[in-house]
């Protein structure tokens, strides 16, 4: 009747996921509450910390490890490339509006429509800069290739290294046009820091995934036939491409 | 810390079991269920007469007896679909997958073990808005710029969306252990082609599931973002209602697929094994399947058919809400056809499964009408509509009860009493017509409304709201035996055995 | 067969229930009253062909469906089928390519048959130049919470009640000052969302006098239940008058 057995007729239960789930609430609810917020950071930080921990000593019996981590890895970018899509849209939306609607649309006010102009007036991005960033980067892209090819751990270490850089060059950016009088109260600011921000948070979700693999590979607990390194790239990979489209969309303007 | 120690406690909070899990789903969904069951009934209170009074909506917090009824019908529409019928079919989709295919379990188990945890709160924190000083009273829909600060300051919609995206997260992680779950992990002689339709209904619904809910949830996070961090993406400058509109129903009208794809795959179980046929047509079905899955992103401008866009799109999405009623009325026609030159008997299973196609066949029906985007300037926003979606999802309750009765001899070893059962089955069934049909006939009153009756046409609403109440208290009555027919067949009912209903299914040979 | 006998009632019983459900979506609108203009004529005409079809397909499902009920039961001593389920068997595959396709290319020619009258009338809303009357007369409609403004030509203006003369095509111009509404009037089968920063265009042509109600059909917030208000029609002379003496 219940089921007792877990995989390969052992229980493996573990309390982390429900910590997890409550850490995630209780960091949603932080929102709103802000004494929450700490709490539910360090449950969820916690509760991961320890479901990993676990979860090594598992491996050599999962075969989902061995099989599932490539294929889910693909849903996840899926998901994130449907999510990176809809902010895109509210890009073209924000962009169409000002530039066209604006035009036919007689009621705003000359105050309103001081404050819509795209890209927004008295903000230059520093293109030199952008480009430097960015081929940090993309030479990150090649380290982490170059970690699959050779599984020399120090390539994994130079990927992490870089992509922390482009978050600190990201910074000065923001720094940067802050200064200039970017904010998110304009439609241009708000689907700027939107589609770069999301970007950025993926990069940093990137570097903890690279970082779990290196301490994985130096700790001797990665099993051979793990998919985890590729799985990880790819997403690096794929947090990649969305930069570009992003430098196209945003930065060049060739749409 | 003696309650860590509780043996009991600790191992539902730490199971990881695809059976626990999908068990612990079942509770929960039934306890959401009877939350949006309790809200349905005091909405049709307050609609039984004209001109009722408001006096008990003012008890409410916040003294506005509009806000409170206004979050009782979003409550009930967002509980009922987002936390009751889905996850009800993931209790036996948990429960069920992998034994149909041969799975040891999930192929992540601890991820579905998050799945159920992030669902729950999900569920917990929305409807907890009732508690702390009113929840969203928006509409399900959230449209904006209602949805934004200066027209809905409290934490009503804060909260709901925070539940809803912990739904997403739940979701998310779904959608990646069904995929990979079924896809790697069948038994090694299993071909796709052979894998039972329960399984295939899942398939379709996770991998719908993946399309939409990033959509939602990037909404929701702009909307949080206006809300909480002065972001602007929903402002009037630049049409906020209607990108949200576009957002959200292209979410939300796969979203009903998500709901009636594993409802589909349990008729298609059930019905073969009480008509002792094959199913009919496996292979067009698993077809059609594949075109409603496919044409269901592309049809959701239908609920925006007079919000002003562009004529030839309101055409355009016309046709192709035409066309996905094909694949699914194909779906029907084979379910039906199952029953030829069989040997049909009528448990309760059967019953409630037989009783969905019956109550599907209106709703479909009127879905085809109101693909129209000329007939949609009249019947829109009216209780027509209220009637044809409830005949839709009470036809996808009645599969999934079906479910329950089909597959609590697996989970729970005994059989459900058929006495009790066939009571509920004519209380549900008679009782979802008798709520929705007068309904119909209401097609010039708005939705949402709490009072009506102020001209002589209005009191004649009064006449068909009082027969839909009487219904709603059918169906109550209804749900209570269920719930007692739960509780008392779990220690009472007749011992199942291993194979109750001679299914052909692994599931029923798995122990 | 004491349970026979209770089956077979219980069958009829749900058969009657669903055929009254079939028949009451056949009823659509027919309990409204007041009903006027060239939208209502037009409109309940498709209306009409969508209805006679859906309940046509719907009986049809329904007799075939009973008559299967009723035919296959399971009677005493009848023995399962050669091909009936078997534990740890993988049924053979049943099914007739077809019936399949005759049914899915009978349902596409019904529905194109009637998508062509939607597009016909999708196209009607949108061409005020299809009107009959005078005109045309052209109304500012502004939704607020909780309550109608209407503006005419000659800058007056009217709240809840819309009053314009029979036989002229009136042409509103529909937007909202907060949050999104919906202006209907079911009697003329009109409706058309209030949007912000945007303005919808609908029209109408109706030649009866009388008052006609106005509804808000979009959740717009705690008093969404009285937002109502009356389309009132009147003679051309009366509204001429009405109108230079601000009868609002
Ligand atoms: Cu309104």
């Amino acid at each position: 009747m219940f089921g007792d057995v877990n995989v390969d007729g052992e229980v493996h239960g573990s309390i982390q996921p429900f910590l997890s789930a409550l850490g995630i609430a209780l960091l949603l609810a932080g929102l709103l509450i802000w004494p929450l917020l700490p709490v539910g950071l360090v449950l969820v930080v916690y509760s991961l910390w320890n479901w990993i921990s676990e979860e090594v000593n598992l491996w050599p019996e999962r075969s989902s490890i061995t099989t599932g981590t490539y294929p889910a890895t693909v849903i996840i970018i899926i998901a994130e490339a449907l999510l990176f899509g809809a902010f895109f849209v509210f890009w073209f939306w924000a962009k169409w509006h000002t530039l066209y609607w604006d035009s036919v649309q007689s009621d705003f006010s000359e105050e309103v429509l001081a404050g819509r102009s795209w890209p927004l007036q008295g903000v230059d991005f520093n293109l030199g800069f952008v480009a430097f960033n960015s081929l940090l980067l993309f030479v990150s892209a090649y380290t982490a290739n170059q970690y699959l090819k050779s599984t020399e751990s120090s390539w994994l270490q130079a990927t992490i290294v870089l992509g922390l850089l482009f978050l600190l060059g990201q910074g000065y950016e923001y720094y940067n046009l802050y200064i200039e009088g970017l904010d998110q109260t304009s439609s241009f600011g708000t689907a700027f820091f939107a589609l770069t921000g999301i970007h950025g948070l993926h990069v940093l979700i990137g570097i903890v995934a690279l970082s779990i693999l290196f301490w994985l590979v130096r700790s001797d607990n990665l099993s051979k036939t793990s998919q985890l390194p590729e799985s990880i790239v790819l997403y690096w990979h794929f947090v990649d491409v969305i930069w570009v489209l992003i430098l196209l969309v945003v930065y060049l303007e060739v749409i | 810390m003696n309650i860590l120690e509780n043996k009991t406690l600790n191992r539902w909070l730490t199971t990881t079991n695809h059976k626990d899990v999908g068990l612990m789903y079942f509770f929960a969904t039934l306890l959401f269920g009877f939350i949006g069951l309790l809200l349905s009934l005091l909405i049709r209170i307050q609609l039984y007469q004209p001109n009722n009074g408001t006096a008990w909506l003012d008890w409410a917090p916040g003294d506005d007896a509009g806000a409170f009824y206004n979050s009782m019908v979003t409550m009930h529409g967002a509980v009922m679909v987002l936390f009751f019928v889905s996850p009800l079919s993931f209790a036996f989709a948990n429960y069920v997958v992998p034994l149909q295919i041969g799975a040891k379990d999930m192929a992540f188990p601890r991820l579905n073990a998050l799945s159920f945890w992030t669902f729950l709160f999900g569920g917990l924190v929305a409807a907890s808005g009732f508690v702390f000083g009113g929840a969203a009273d928006v509409g399900w829909t959230f449209y904006s710029p209602l949805t934004s600060l200066e027209y809905s300051p409290g934490n009503g919609v804060n909260l709901a969306g925070a539940g809803l995206v912990l739904l997403i997260i739940s979701v998310t992680a779904s959608t990646i252990n069904f995929i990979v779950t079924i896809l790697y992990h069948r038994q090694k002689n299993m071909d796709i082609w052979d894998m039972p339709m329960f399984t295939w209904t899942m398939l379709f619904t996770v991998i719908l599931m993946l399309t939409i809910f990033p959509i939602l949830l990037a909404a929701l996070l702009m909307l949080v973002g206006d809300r909480l961090f002065e972001t602007v993406f929903f402002i009037d400058e630049n049409r906020g209602s209607i990108l949200w509109g576009h957002l959200f129903w292209f979410f939300g009208h796969p979203e009903v697929y998500v709901v009636l794809l594993p409802e589909l795959g349990m008729l298609a179980e059930i019905v073969p094994v009480f008509a002792r046929k094959p199913l009919y047509g496996k292979r067009y079905i698993i077809y059609s399947l594949i075109v409603g899955t496919v044409l269901s992103v592309i049809v959701w401008v239908h609920h925006m058919f007079i919000t002003g866009i562009d004529p030839l799109l309101r055409e355009v999405m016309s046709v192709t809400t035409e066309l996905i009623s094909i694949p699914f009325a194909v779906i029907m026609i084979c379910l039906i056809a199952t029953l030829y030159d069989g040997k049909i008997t009528f448990p309760t299973a059967n019953l409630f499964a037989l009783g969905a196609i019956g109550i599907f066949v209106i709703g479909g029906v009127t879905g085809v009408f109101l693909s129209s985007a000329a007939i949609d300037y009249h019947l829109r926003g009216t209780y027509y509509l209220v009637a044809h979606f409830h005949y839709t999802l009470g036809a996808v309750t009645l599969g999934v009860v079906a479910a329950v009765y089909y597959w609590y001899p697996l989970m729970f070893g005994r059989i459900l009493d058929e006495r009790l059962g066939k009571l509920h089955f004519w209380g549900s069934f008679f009782g979802t017509i008798l709520t929705m049909t007068p309904l119909f006939y209401l097609t010039d009153m708005p939705r949402r409304i709490y009072v009506y009756g102020a001209n002589e046409h209005e009191l004649v609403w009064g006449d068909y709201h009082f027969w839909a109440t009487i219904g709603a208290f059918v169906v109550f009555v209804a749900q209570l035996i269920f719930l007692y027919n739960l509780i008392r067949s779990y220690s009472h009912g007749r011992e199942a055995g291993s194979n109750p209903w001679n299914g052909s299914t692994q599931e029923w040979g798995s122990e | 067969m004491k349970i026979n006998t209770i089956r077979l009632f219980g069958l009829l019983a749900a058969v009657f229930a669903l055929v009254f459900s079939n028949n009451a979506l056949a009823c659509a609108s027919c309990i409204e009253t007041g009903t006027t203009g060239v939208h209502a004529e037009k409109y309940d005409q498709l209306m009409g062909w969508y209805l006679l079809i859906g309940g046509i397909v719907s009986l049809l499902v329904y007799a075939w469906f009973t008559w299967l009920l009723y035919k296959f039961r399971a009677s005493e001593g009848s023995q399962d089928p050669e091909d009936a389920p078997k534990l740890g068997e993988i049924p053979k595959h049943r099914g007739d390519p077809k019936w399949t396709w005759f049914v899915t290319v009978a349902i596409f020619a019904i529905l194109m048959g009637l998508t062509a009258g939607t597009i016909n009338m999708v196209e009607f809303y949108e061409n005020p130049e299809e009107g009959w009357g005078d005109g045309p007369l052209t109304v500012q409609v502004t939704a607020h919470r909780y309550y109608w403004e209407f503006e005419y030509p000659n800058g007056n203006k009217t709240y809840d009640n819309l009053i314009v003369p029979i036989n002229t095509i009136v042409i509103l111009e529909v937007t909202t000052d907060d949050v999104w509404h919906n202006f209907a009037v079911p009697s003329l089968r009109l409706k058309i969302d209030a949007i912000p920063h945007q303005t919808n265009v609908i029209w109408f042509d109706a030649p009866d006098v009388g008052e006609y109600p106005i509804s808000c059909m979009e959740l717009c917030g705690s008093d969404h239940t009285d937002m109502t208000g009356n389309l009132i029609l009147v003679e051309p002379e009366v509204y001429e008058n009405g109108i230079d003496e601000d009868f609002a």
